[in-house]
């Protein structure tokens, strides 16, 4: 089995960023619009004072 | 090209194992299903892919309520139906979600999964979760059996130790199998 310590994968961190294979771009966006909506419904719902008014 | 065949002459480590980078996005309209949710991000075999990864992708703090990130071996699924974790369980750490540390203690528990220092023998682990919710989060490392209490008291034993946990701080192992019904811990470190 190969093994790591977790030292030892400190020491192999490469010092420049790295391309990746998937859309890291696109990732990051949909988790900043996530934010987004859940930060817009927790305004929404402190505006009516800790409920929601439907 | 020159780029291309320079690239090949860099050396890269071998990982134990294939792993993947699964997340779990929180449902913001009804019309989301969980295979809308629950999706694998990227693939890596190597420490130099790894630390790619990390370096693209936000950390811990950064993530919305609800989100899960997942790390499993190979083509796991990380749902407990997969056939790989359907006879195994996970220990499980709740951690207070204003907690600095988050961030370190899923970086240490990753490194330790997939440098395979978990474990003494063969491997227990199919994989490691770290959930963010409001309040507290969860850190849980799945394993793919749920009967050998020695090699699982092992594991969790480790576990706390890459979590820097202290006596007083209390890991639990629940069997997948039980879960949903009467959520029973078996194993408690
Ligand atoms: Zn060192
Ligand atoms: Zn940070």
């Amino acid at each position: 089995m190969v093994r790591y310590t977790v030292d030892e994968l400190f020491h192999l961190k490469p010092t420049e960023s790295l391309p990746v294979q998937f859309d890291a771009e696109e990732f990051k966006a949909i988790i900043e619009k996530v934010k987004q909506i859940q930060a817009l419904k927790e305004e929404e719902f402190n505006a009516h004072g800790g409920h929601f008014n439907r | 090209t020159v780029l291309s065949d320079s690239s090949n002459f860099e050396v890269k480590h071998p990982l134990n194992s294939k792993w993947t980078l699964w997340y779990t996005k929180p449902a913001v309209d009804k019309s989301e299903t969980w295979s809308d949710l629950l999706r694998p991000v990227t693939s890596f075999e190597t420490v130099e892919e790894f630390w790619a990864i990390i370096q693209n992708i936000p950390e811990p703090h950064e993530l919305p309520m609800k989100s899960d990130y997942h790390v499993f071996r190979d083509n796991i699924r990380p749902e407990w139906e997969d056939p790989a974790n359907s006879k195994g369980g996970k220990w499980s750490f709740h951690i207070r979600s204003k907690s600095s540390d988050i961030d370190e203690l899923w970086l240490r528990a990753l490194l330790a999964v997939i440098g395979e220092t978990i474990d003494e023998d063969d491997s227990q682990i199919n994989g490691v979760v770290l959930s963010i919710r409001k309040g507290t989060s969860k850190f849980a490392l799945w394993t793919k059996a749920d009967d050998n209490t020695e090699a699982l008291t092992n594991v969790g034993t480790k576990f706390k130790q890459v979590l820097k946990l202290g006596d007083e701080d209390k890991i639990e192992f629940v069997p997948h199998s039980s879960t949903g019904k009467y959520v029973q811990a078996t194993i408690t470190l």
